[in-house]
C-alpha cells in the first residue's frame, strides 16, 4: 500500500513512536499526575517532558499544553468555553465540520449567532478586509482554521490575528493540517487558543490532540473531576493544565507524542518536512496537470500551502476514483472530507473530489506510481 | 527524620520548577507530598540537592506557582 492519506493521519508513524507507546503500556504505565509511586512519576515526567517539547514549538507555556482526546474535542472545549449567550462568532468559508458543528449547536441553543466571513484564496487583503468588515460589538470570537484540509489553502492567521487584538476578540485557530507541516507562532500569530490533532504532522497516535492556552483568555472547562490535585476541595481547581484534564490522561498516547515531536526537531523542524512534502505535491501537480479528464484544484491555493492536492478525474465521483486507487493499492481520502463549507463555497459538492496528502515517509517514486494509476484510469483503462 | 521541601499545587508546576533548576544546575527531585494539607488534598513536593532558599527563589522570580517551603518532620 503506499499511503497517500496524512491529512487524515500520518501513517506510517516514526519507529520511535511506536516504541514509545509499547515502553509506556509496557513498562511504566502508572497514572501521572496520580499517586506517588515511581511508575506514576516516570509518567508525569514523560507528560511534562511532552508539554514542555511543544510549549517550546507552538510559542506558549508548557502549562498551557492541554492534552486532549484529538482536535475535533479541542475545539468543542475552546468554541463552548468561551461563547456566552449573545454572542457573535466569525469563522471561515474552510471550515471543517469540527469548527462549523459545535457553531451549529450553539446557535441551535439559541447561545451565538455565527457568520462566515469569504475567504479569498488569491488574496490576502481581500481575506483580512472580509474579516474587519464583519467585525462589530457583539464579535466575541474569531475561530477558524490555519490551513483548508480540502485545498491547502492557508489563511492570512498572522494578520487575522493583529485585526483580533486591535478590537479585543479572541482568536482560536484550529491548526489540524498544518502542525508539524508549518511554523505556527502563538505569540506571534496572536493566537489566544491553538487546536491541534497530535496524530497528524505530529506523528503522535491516535486518540492524542491539544488545545493550547496562551494564558490570555482562560476558557470554561467543559467537564469536571478528579485531576490529582486539591482532592479535598469540591470545587474544580482552577490551575492549569489540572482545570481542563479531568480524568486519566492518555499517557502512552502522550509519550507516543512526545517520540513524535522529537522526531521533527531530530529531521529539522516542520521546515525540512514541509519542504519534502511540498516538492512531492509539486512533482504530482505537475504530472497529473498534463492527463487529459483531470482536473486539479490548485486554484485555491494561496502562495505558502499545506501539502495537500485535490484533483477528480472526468465525470467520475470521487469515491469512484478513490476506490479504483484503493484497488491499486493507493491509500487516499475522496469524498467531502468533513468539509461541507469549502466544497460549497469551492464548486466542489456535487462530486467531492480526491485528496493527495503525501507524507514524509514517501518517495517521488511514490508519486510516478500514483499518477502513472491515474492516468490508466483517466483513458479508461482496464485496470 | 526531618524533609525540607518546596510544595507545589499540581505536577506539572512541580516538573516546571525542577526543569528551570536543571538550567540553574540545581538538582533536584519530585515526590508526593509526604504531609499533604488535609483541608487542600494531594499536592507535590520538590527536594533540592543543594540550598533550598537559592532554588526557591529562582521558582518565585520565574512566575512559577509554589506554596512555599515546608518543613516536615516524619513520625517513627
Amino acid at each position: 500500500m503506499i499511503y497517500l492519506d496524512n491529512g487524515a493521519t500520518s501513517f506510517p508513524k516514526p519507529a520511535s513512536v511506536t516504541e514509545s507507546v509499547r515502553n509506556a503500556m509496557r513498562y511504566s504505565g502508572g497514572s501521572p499526575g496520580r499517586g506517588g509511586h515511581k511508575n506514576t512519576l516516570k509518567a508525569g515526567e514523560t507528560v511534562f517532558k511532552t508539554r514542555e517539547l511543544l510549549g517550546e514549538m507552538f510559542s506558549c507555556e508548557s502549562e498551557g499544553v492541554i492534552f486532549t482526546d484529538n482536535c475535533t474535542t479541542a475545539i468543542n472545549m475552546a468554541v463552548k468555553g468561551v461563547c456566552r449567550k449573545g454572542d457573535i462568532i466569525l469563522t471561515s468559508t474552510l471550515e471543517h465540520n469540527s469548527v462549523l458543528r459545535p457553531l451549529v449547536k450553539l446557535e441551535e441553543k439559541g447561545i451565538i449567532s455565527f457568520e462566515t466571513v469569504r475567504i479569498n484564496p488569491l488574496n490576502d487583503d481581500d481575506t483580512v478586509n472580509n474579516f474587519r468588515k464583519a467585525m462589530s460589538k457583539n464579535v466575541r470570537a474569531v475561530v477558524c482554521t490555519f490551513a483548508s484540509n480540502v485545498f491547502g489553502t492557508v489563511l492570512p492567521i498572522q494578520r487575522i490575528g493583529r485585526l483580533c487584538k486591535e478590537q479585543g476578540v479572541i482568536f482560536i485557530v484550529d491548526g489540524a493540517q498544518a502542525a508539524g507541516a508549518l511554523s505556527i507562532d502563538m505569540k506571534r500569530m496572536n493566537i489566544d487558543i491553538l487546536c491541534l490533532p497530535g496524530h497528524k504532522g505530529l506523528y503522535g497516535p491516535m486518540g492524542t490532540g491539544l488545545m493550547l492556552l496562551s494564558g490570555r483568555v482562560m476558557p470554561e472547562e467543559l467537564t469536571q473531576g478528579g485531576t490529582g490535585s486539591f482532592s479535598m476541595e469540591k470545587e474544580q481547581p482552577l490551575v492549569i493544565p489540572d482545570r481542563y484534564e479531568s480524568g486519566t490522561l492518555n499517557y502512552p498516547g502522550i509519550a507516543g507524542l512526545c517520540s513524535g515531536v522529537e522526531f521533527i526537531r531530530a529531521c529539522g523542524g516542520e521546515k525540512t518536512i514541509h519542504q519534502w512534502e511540498t516538492e512531492l505535491v509539486k512533482v504530482l501537480e505537475n504530472d497529473l496537470s498534463v492527463i487529459k479528464g483531470v482536473k486539479l484544484f490548485p486554484h485555491m491555493k494561496s502562495s505558502v500551502c499545506a501539502p495537500i492536492l485535490s484533483f477528480n478525474i472526468g465525470h467520475r465521483h470521487s469515491e469512484e476514483v478513490s476506490a479504483l486507487l484503493d484497488k491499486h493499492n493507493f491509500a487516499v481520502r475522496a469524498g467531502y472530507h468533513c468539509a461541507r463549507l469549502a466544497h460549497e463555497n469551492y464548486g466542489t459538492a456535487e462530486k467531492g473530489c480526491v485528496r493527495v496528502t503525501p507524507g514524509f515517509f514517501n518517495s517521488k517514486k511514490d508519486i510516478k506510481n500514483f499518477v502513472f494509476c491515474c492516468n490508466k484510469i483517466a483513458l479508461g483503462k482496464k485496470m | 527524620m526531618i524533609y525540607t521541601y518546596i510544595k507545589f499545587e499540581s505536577q506539572t508546576q512541580g516538573e516546571k520548577a525542577k526543569s528551570l533548576l536543571i538550567k540553574n544546575n540545581i538538582k533536584s527531585h519530585l515526590r508526593r507530598n509526604p504531609n499533604p494539607d488535609r483541608k487542600q488534598g494531594c499536592n507535590f513536593a520538590l527536594f533540592v540537592d543543594g540550598n533550598i532558599w537559592k532554588a526557591y527563589e529562582i521558582i518565585t522570580v520565574s512566575g512559577i506557582k509554589s506554596s512555599g517551603v515546608e518543613t516536615y518532620r516524619e513520625r517513627l
